[in-house]
Formats: structure tokens, sequence, C-alpha cells
């Protein structure tokens, strides 16, 4: 079978999708399903909800394909939207209880307003992950500050280039750049052999 | 500070972007020939280096298998939510239009339409027999009828002895026995009333033109008419299989074609998603099998159907409540124990008693009789002290109400005392010394709107027997009830269904106006507007939300059908045995 979608950019389907093309945002998914989890993952280490999260990006974009211009990369676009949804989420569940602390529960999966913020969410396989390596990367992330963590985890782990970066967070290339460096510094004294991570 | 220190300089700091992959082309180049020559910067990469390794450790997930599916089934809403905002825009649309030809064509046209819109109005009002108010025939206590209009011949006067002798040879048939252990095995329908034996014909099943007599004593009472008259004759009471058809019947020659089709798809829908072992799957842990299934074997009988018939929908129906009656527990109670164990137990109550209520065939009535008696005896010996469920819950309170009320309508023993504590917890919702009917109790929830609708239904449901008269709270409970927002996402089956019935018995504008709201919302959201593949799955279902979302698919569409049928009036099942 012909694979109508192969070598064809991410605008390029966006485009398709936005004249009818399903099968084009289709292809879309297949590309950033596991990148777009995988971004949520890291910012609150729970499959559920980082799953969640994903299929809630996926909608919106497809709800709202009609808004999406060529003039950014669709990386950028789709981040964003992300983004706006984790803000919002944290945001909305950080009314409900606005005399809340950082310890206080959101909700009874036993996520707290700053662990939503650090990104420790939990996840049952957490603990049993503690004593080893993965277990280090872990907390040296969610030792960072949210907005070097949460920028760190566009550039390194999704790929995006700085311009891209800066574009989803809104803000300066220059800041990106300073906060990378901040977190790559940060991480790099954390995860030095001996050191208590 | 010298060139070399402050090149060294510029490198670290590039070498992070370097790890990062931002660099490329000459930049990249350059870096990479100065830390081949440079060993404090080769250190300081190394070092950038294993930290990046190390980074890259950091885990990752992949979709679960379930992934996919549930994102195309949000992609399916998505479009079946796009498809009915464009019907709403070409209505719009059509509209414009109609109003630039009405210009077009000048003003004398206008009143004419408008002329036109207010008689067909009027003409389907006049003649929707499910949405007005009717006396009702459902509590004939003797005999069993048939639903025929009886319309004599030009030729040949309305000669009411001859109609009672072929009615009493129709009811004193013999009852067909049903083969096997199994209460639920289909039987063949009971033959229909032949009234041209009679010398009659059958024009139509309407309500009738005056007061049908409501028991075969009286009917034997009437002089023969000097002119021709129009009756209809309903099946005797308690109910029967003839209660199912006339229920099905009455949705059947509806002119509320979008209610009837709703209901039609609700039911398909129901049927196909039914587990081969007969339950339907609740969305959450929090509702049990029990309940979900219950729900909606409600709604298959509320619907017309029952568990003796020979149709589709019969047949899911009798699977239904086969499950169910395996799942009772050795205390008789039904539903895992759990917050949530007592309402599944009223549920399956109600269920299980109006299948009780629907069969004419006593000895298979027999063989589950006994569980269903256990079972409503447990609402009794369950009861705390205070009358009230779940920690003074109107809502669950109610649902026993409705449970008991419906045991007795199947002629169960109902624990009097028990009884009388409820009604008298549920009164207390009305004292208030400032002014009659103005709650003063309200339970906690988490849903803005909630407390007193959800008072004003238990308090119209559940206290029958107490002076509850126009003018005496009823009004009061009426605006409660019609104040909280009628949005597919802000009630429950409780408020949906419970709501509709208790609208239902105050009658008159409030049940018009709730009527009105509660059919445009649950119109509006059922689901499968759309012809497409993915759509298929869900057509005719309604998507759970709120917090309900727990009880699934198969529950939000039990309840908009409870809520849709229960406009036809059928019975007065739930109100405390009236």
């Amino acid at each position: 079978m012909v694979d109508h979608n192969m070598g064809k950019s991410d605008a390029d389907l966006m485009m398709e999708f936005q004249q009818g093309r399903e099968e084009a945002f289709a292809e879309l998914v297949g590309r950033y399903k596991l990148p777009l989890l995988n971004y949520f993952y890291k910012l609150v280490w729970d499959t559920q909800l980082s799953e969640d999260c994903c299929q809630e990006v996926f909608s919106r974009v497809f709800r709202h394909r009609n808004r999406y211009r060529p003039t950014a990369s669709f990386a950028t676009y789709l981040y964003r939207i992300g983004r706006n949804l984790w803000i919002d989420r944290y945001r909305a569940r950080r009314n409900v209880r606005p005399s809340a602390s950082l310890d206080a529960e959101v909700d009874d999966s036993g996520h707290t307003v700053g662990a939503l913020v650090a990104g420790d969410g939990r996840d049952p396989s957490y603990g049993a992950e503690l004593a080893d390596e993965v277990g280090r990367v872990r907390r040296a992330l969610d030792a960072l500050a949210p907005d070097l963590k949460e920028t760190l985890i566009l550039v390194k782990y999704q790929g995006l280039k700085y311009a891209e970066a800066a574009d989803t967070l809104g803000v300066p290339i220059g800041t990106i750049r300073s906060r990378i460096h901040a977190a790559v510094e940060q991480v790099r004294q954390l995860l030095r052999v001996g050191a208590d991570v | 500070m010298s060139n070399g220190e402050n090149q060294c300089g510029k490198v670290r700091e590039l070498l992070i972007d370097r790890a990062m992959g931002q660099l490329d082309g000459p930049a990249l180049a350059a870096v990479e020939r100065h830390v081949a020559a440079c060993p404090q910067c080769r250190t300081c990469a190394g070092e950038l280096a294993a930290a990046d390794e190390l980074l890259s450790a950091a885990p990752s997930v992949a979709p679960s298998k379930g992934f996919d599916a549930k994102l195309a089934a949000r992609l399916g809403s998505e479009r079946d939510a796009e498809r009915a905002q464009r019907a709403g825009v070409l209505t719009m649309l059509a509209a414009g239009l109609r109003r630039v030809r009405r210009f077009e064509l000048g003003v004398a046209v206008y009143p004419l339409v408008l002329l036109c819109l207010v008689y067909v109005v009027w003409a389907v009002a006049r003649r929707e027999p499910g949405f007005a108010r009717r006396s009702r025939f459902d509590d004939v206590p003797e005999g069993r009828l048939a639903l025929v209009q009886l319309q004599p011949r030009p030729d040949d006067p309305l000669a009411v002895s001859r109609v009672i002798a072929e009615i009493e040879k129709f009811a004193s048939r013999e009852e067909p026995e049903p083969a096997g252990d199994d209460p639920f095995v289909p039987i063949d329908p009971e033959p229909a009333f032949d009234p041209s034996l009679a010398g009659l014909r059958v024009v139509r099943e309407v309500q009738a033109a005056r007061p049908a007599p409501a028991t075969v004593a009286a009917l034997l009472s009437l002089p023969e008419p000097a002119e021709p008259v129009a009756m209809t004759l309903q099946t005797g009471a308690p109910g029967g299989s003839a209660l199912a058809r006339a229920r099905f019947r009455r949705i059947r020659d509806s002119k509320l074609q979008s209610a009837r089709r709703a209901i039609s798809r609700g039911v398909v829908w129901l049927c196909k998603n039914q587990d081969g072992a007969g339950f339907w799957e609740s969305g959450g842990p929090g509702y049990s099998r029990e309940e979900v299934t219950a729900a909606a074997a409600l709604a298959f009988m509320e619907s017309g159907f029952d568990a003796y018939g020979r149709s589709e929908p019969s047949r899911h129906l009798r699977a239904a409540l086969r499950w169910l009656i395996r799942q009772r527990r050795p205390d008789g109670m039904f539903g895992a124990p759990g917050p949530r164990q007592w309402h599944a137990h009223a549920m399956v109550c109600m269920a299980l008693s109006e299948s009780l209520r629907l069969s004419d065939h006593e000895s298979a009535r027999n063989r589950y009789r006994p569980i269903v008696e256990r079972a409503v005896a447990r609402l009794a010996e369950g009861q705390p002290a205070s009358g009230a469920w779940g920690d003074n819950n109107p809502e669950l309170t109610v649902l026993v109400v409705m449970a008991a009320g419906s045991a007795r309508a199947a002629g169960l023993a109902v624990d009097a005392g028990s009884h009388a504590a409820r009604l008298a917890w549920l009164e207390s919702y009305r004292r208030d010394r400032r002014s009659p009917g103005v709650y003063t109790r309200e339970y906690i929830t988490h849903e803005a709107g909630k407390e007193r609708s959800y008072s004003a239904i238990g308090m119209i449901l559940g206290s029958p027997e107490t002076a509850w008269s126009v003018g005496d709270g009823s009004r009061a409970a009426a605006a409660e009830l019609l104040a909280a927002p009628v949005v597919w996402g802000a009630g429950d089956f409780f408020r949906w269904y419970g709501g509709t019935l208790a609208a239902y018995e105050l009658n008159g504008r409030s049940w018009q106006a709730w009527r009105k709201r509660v059919l445009e919302e649950l119109l509006r959201n059922q689901q499968g507007a759309l012809r497409t593949k993915a759509a298929e799955a869900g057509r005719g279902s309604w998507i759970p939300h709120g917090i309900t979302r727990e009880g699934g698919r198969a529950y939000s569409t039990a309840a908009a059908v409870l809520a849709l049928t229960a406009s036809y009036g059928h019975s007065p099942l739930y109100g405390g045995g009236k």
C-alpha cells in the first residue's frame, strides 16, 4: 500500500487536514503521539494523567484546526496547546482551593499542588526507581524550578530549537538559553558522582 | 584576562548549546575545533556529555493499549458536536432566508404564514396524546380488558352488553404455563381481543372521548347508549404484560417523532452494548454493574418491553433480569458493599418489582418473587433511625421510597413503619415557620444548584400521603425544581428521571415547562447524528458527564431514556403507592 503521507511536512499535513482530509491528521497523531505523551509524563510522572492530557491536546487540535497557520512549526503549535492545557489544569485546581498550601491534595490520587508544579506525580513506580540511576535523574529534574524544568523538557527531550521553545513559552530566545544553561548546570552538579540526589 | 581565556569562556557557554543540539554549521565546527585543541574545554565537554547522557536516561512511557480507542472516541465526539453545530447554523440560515423571502413576498403574506404556524402548533398539541395529563386507566382493579377504541358501525349501534360478553370471554381464557424453571422464558403473547366478534370495528387506540368506566362493574352498569359513542377500555390492573404493551403503543403512536426516535435509538444502543452475561458495564469503580443494569432494565420496561415478549429488547431485558437475580448476596442485598450499595440495592428493587408488575403469569412470578420480597424487606431492615439513608441524603432516601412504591405496586408487602419514618424525614424539609414549603435543610454536595431541587424532587415523589395540594408548598417545590439548570452535564440520574416524574406529578405549567426543557436538552445531546463508522458505536447513547461520569454511558443512556419515557406519564410508579 502506498503511504500518501510519507515525506510530507507537518505543515502540509495540517493544511490537508484543514481541507477535510482526516488521514493527514491521523498521520500527525502518529508522529506526535509518543513525544507529546512523554512531554506530559516528564512533567507529572503519571501515565494516566499524561495520556488524558495528550488526548485532550489532540482533541483541541482537531476542534480548532482552522486556527493553525503555518507561520509557526506544528511542533510549536502543538506544545503551546499542551502547555496551555497544563497551565489551565494547574490553575483550575489551584482556584478550587485558593488558600491551599503546596502540600494540600488537589484530588484523591495523592497529587499535591506543589507536586503538580514540581512534577512529582506519585506514580506507583516512583518508589521502586528511587534507588537507581533513573530515580536520580527524575529527582534531579524535579529539583529544578518549574520554568527551568519545562524549558529543559521542551529542548532536551522534545527536541525543540531555542526559537521554537521561545515561541512555545512566549519568552525571548535569550531567556530560553539562560534557562537551559542554568538547568543543565544545576543538573550537572546534582548528578556528579557521589552527589546526594 | 587573556584572549585564550575569553575564548574558552565563550566556548564553554556554547558547549551547553552543543549538548542540547542547538549548534550546527560553522558555529558547531568552530566549537569542535576548539575542544579538540583545549584540554580544559575538553574536560568540560566531557562532563557535559556525561550529564547529558544521564539526562537521557529519564524514563519514558509508551501509550497504553486503549489509548488509540479512547482518542478515537474523543475525536468522534468532536465530530458529532461539529455536526450538531452545523445543523444549528443551517437552521439559522434557513430562518434568515425565510425572513428575506418574507420581505420579498410582501407584508400581506406574513400574517398568513403566522396563522398557519399557529394552526400547526395547535393541531399537534391537540392531537399529541402522550404529553397532556389524562385520566389514568392503569389502576383498573379488576378484569382484563383489551385496549381498543370501540366505534360502532353506522348500521349497528354500540351494544355494550355484547362488548362485555366478548371481553369476559377474553378475560377468562387459560393462562399458558411457562416451561422450565427459568422465570423469564418467553411466552407467546396473549391473543388480542377481537372486537369484530362483538360487531365492532377497531378504528385506533385513542383516549376516551369522555370518561371511560373504570371497572368492569361500572361498564356493566352503563345503559345502552342512544347514539354511537367511542370509548377506550384499558387492560386491567395491577398491570401485566398488557401494561407494557400499552406503554409501547403510546410511544409508538406518539406524534412527537423526535422523542419516539430518541427512545428507540437509546434502547437499540443498550441492546447492542449489553455484555453477553446480561449486565451493562459502569464507567468506573464507584458505580456497580447492578446499579447500571437495573437502570437499563427499567429503561426497557418504561419503553414498553416486558420480560416475556419475543422482541429483541425483551430478550435483552430477560438476560438483564436473570443476571440481576443471580447477583443477590447471601444477606439478600444487591450491589457490592460500598458507598453506593444502597443506591444499587434500591435500583435493583425497583427493576425487579417492576418486572413483577409487568408479569401476568403467576407461576413464573412465583419463582423469583421471594427474592424480590427479601430484597424489599432489606429496605426496611437497613433503614437508619432518622428515616433517611446516606447521611441524610434526600436523593438516596427518595430512591428507597420509589423502590418501596414500586414494590407495593407489584403487590409486595412493604413495611409501613419504615415507610412512615422515611416520609416523616422528607416532610421535615417542608417545615419552615417563615413561609410554608420553603426548605430549611440542605444536604452537602459539591454540585451547585443541586441541593434545593433535589429536596423538591424528594418532597414531590416521596410524600404523596401528606396533604399536598396546590398552594401548599407544591408551588415552592415547582419553583425549586425549575430554578436549577436543565443542562445535560449538570445533572444525574436522579435529577433527570426523578425530576421528570416530579414535574409530571405537579402537572400544569410546571410540567409543560420542565418537559419542554428536558426534551430539548436530551434530544440535542443524544449521540450519533453523524453517519460515519466512528460515530456508529455511540449512536443512540448519551455521553456521561459531570458527577455521574463514573456511571458510564449505559447508565447515562438509561437515565435519558427514562426521562423521555416519563414524559408519557405511563404510571405513578414511584408515588409511594398512590
